[in-house]
């Protein structure tokens, strides 16, 4: 089969972020990877970004506002014709920032919140920062963005879920992403004070079919179900090296954001190699694109072409081997595992989560 | 599902764009958190959304297209763009 060209490139600028969410996806040695790509460097990614086909680019990190030259970037992206979304925090996007970002083409803004109590959203994030968010939301949506508010859900902030729906209301924002956590990074490392309980994830399923059905034409919602309570896993990235890729803050290529978790993967640089060639000739982007690779029972599974074995960072977490069906599947010689993660989050003993920092 | 979703003047969605992909030559519809392949109808029928009336546009689909595209078709993909929200509706 002829290799696809990618869609979406998550360029993750940095690393450095003024909050500390027990959940980050980055990685736990954040400080191994802090040598940043230069303004030269990522127009250099974004214009082979779009010549390979790339047609969205979703600056993230950490936290983007972060970089001086955010601005600069958002033009080049815009330059190239790319459609542009920043992933913020919005500790530091103040309305002169935003005016200019939107000055420079930004399509876009996604603007996280922990939770819809500000005492617990500022505990969660380790930093005060409730009322920045709401202000950051307020002068985005005077300046004409479409924003999405994201909340990740867990056990923390699960049952405050109607006031959250409600919160976005009145914030009048244009959607509402509700992803509960995906267990790789700081959030695998947390995993035990995260997880919610089976009973917390079918009422938040009950509570978002409600609003659809009573609201639907005043916000759209964006449900992300945890795979952990799923039968089967998600076709992770719709496939490995298929659409996606992320350049990590340090110039590494990597099929997905999270990909680091897996120490055996060499991940070429975009300072040796061009994005083009990266994406067709990279061993690590070959090495589970398509069905071929496919390990049993995968291979001979009827769905093998609708998740293609599932998230590679989850099959390692579980089981240290990433060419392994993702435990989260039933059929996963390895599912229970999964179970026994669940039942043992909820044993009884109360785990502290830690906050997600840079440690030298 | 039978439209019961009025579509008058459509328009699209804040942060929506159409944008023809010179790569793979393709129309594409973006959006915030992701984007819609179409085929030259539908590419059509976004880029006449522009708060003309809906008449309007099945009008000159019609005339672009001929018979193959019925009204009815226009009709119920907006209305399926309109329940994602990726089009609204100017004045009415
Ligand atoms: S998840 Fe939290 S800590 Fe991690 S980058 Fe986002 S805002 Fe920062
Ligand atoms: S066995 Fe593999 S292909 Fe089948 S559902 Fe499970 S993960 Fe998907």
């Amino acid at each position: 089969m002829q290799t696809p060209r990618p869609y979406a490139l998550l360029a993750e600028l940095t690393y450095r972020c003024p909050l500390q969410c027990p959940y980050c996806s980055n990685p736990l040695e954040l400080a191994r990877y802090d040598q940043e790509l230069d303004t030269f460097t990522w127009q250099r990614v974004l214009r082979e970004a779009s010549e390979l086909g790339v047609v969205q680019v979703h600056f993230s990190g950490g936290e983007p506002l972060v970089r001086r030259d955010l601005v600069e970037l958002v033009a080049t992206a815009c330059k190239y014709g790319l459609y542009s979304n920043l992933s913020t925090s919005a500790m530091t996007a103040n309305p002169q920032r935003l005016t200019q970002l939107r000055e420079a083409g930004l399509d876009s803004l996604q603007v996280s919140l922990l939770d819809a109590e500000p005492a617990t959203n500022n505990w969660l994030a380790g930093v005060p920062s409730f009322e920045k968010k709401q202000q950051a939301v307020a002068s985005a949506i005077k300046l004409g963005f479409p924003v999405t508010l994201n909340v990740v859900l867990h056990r923390h902030n699960l049952d405050r879920l109607t006031q959250i729906i409600d919160l976005a209301c009145q914030w009048q924002v244009d959607r509402l992403e509700l992803a509960h956590v995906q267990y790789t990074g700081w959030a695998f490392h947390n995993r035990q004070a995260l997880l919610p309980r089976r009973e917390q994830v079918i009422q938040a399923t009950e509570i978002v079919a409600e609003f659809r059905q009573r609201d639907a034409n005043k916000m759209q919602i964006l449900h992300v179900l945890p795979d952990y309570f799923q039968e089967f896993p998600k076709a992770c990235l719709n496939g490995w090296g298929q659409r996606f890729l992320t350049v990590a803050p340090d110039g590494a290529v990597l099929p997905c954001q999270t990909a680091r978790e897996i120490p055996q993967l060499e991940f070429p640089s975009v300072h040796d190699q061009s994005l083009s060639r990266i994406w067709f000739d990279a061993p690590v982007f070959q090495k589970y694109r398509g069905t071929d690779w496919l390990p049993e029972p995968c291979r001979s599974c009827e769905r093998r072409e609708l998740d293609f074995g599932g998230c590679r960072c989850q099959a390692f977490l579980f089981t240290g081997d990433s060419g392994v069906t993702d435990p989260v599947c039933l059929f996963s010689p390895h599912h229970e595992l999964v179970e026994q993660a669940i039942s043992q989050a909820h044993s009884g003993i109360e785990m502290e989560f830690e906050y997600r920092r840079m440690k030298k | 599902m039978k439209a019961t979703f009025k579509i008058e003047r459509p328009t699209l969605a804040r942060g929506v764009r159409y944008r023809w992909d010179p790569v793979r030559a393709e129309h594409h519809l973006l959006f915030p958190e992701g984007m819609l392949v179409l085929n030259d109808t539908g590419a059509a029928t976004v880029r006449l959304c522009d708060g003309r009336s809906l008449e309007e546009i099945q009008q000159t689909l019609r005339l672009e297209f001929g018979d193959e595209t019925s009204a009815e078709e226009v009709r119920e993909f907006l209305h399926r763009l309109s329940s994602r929200g990726l089009i609204c509706h100017a004045d009415s």
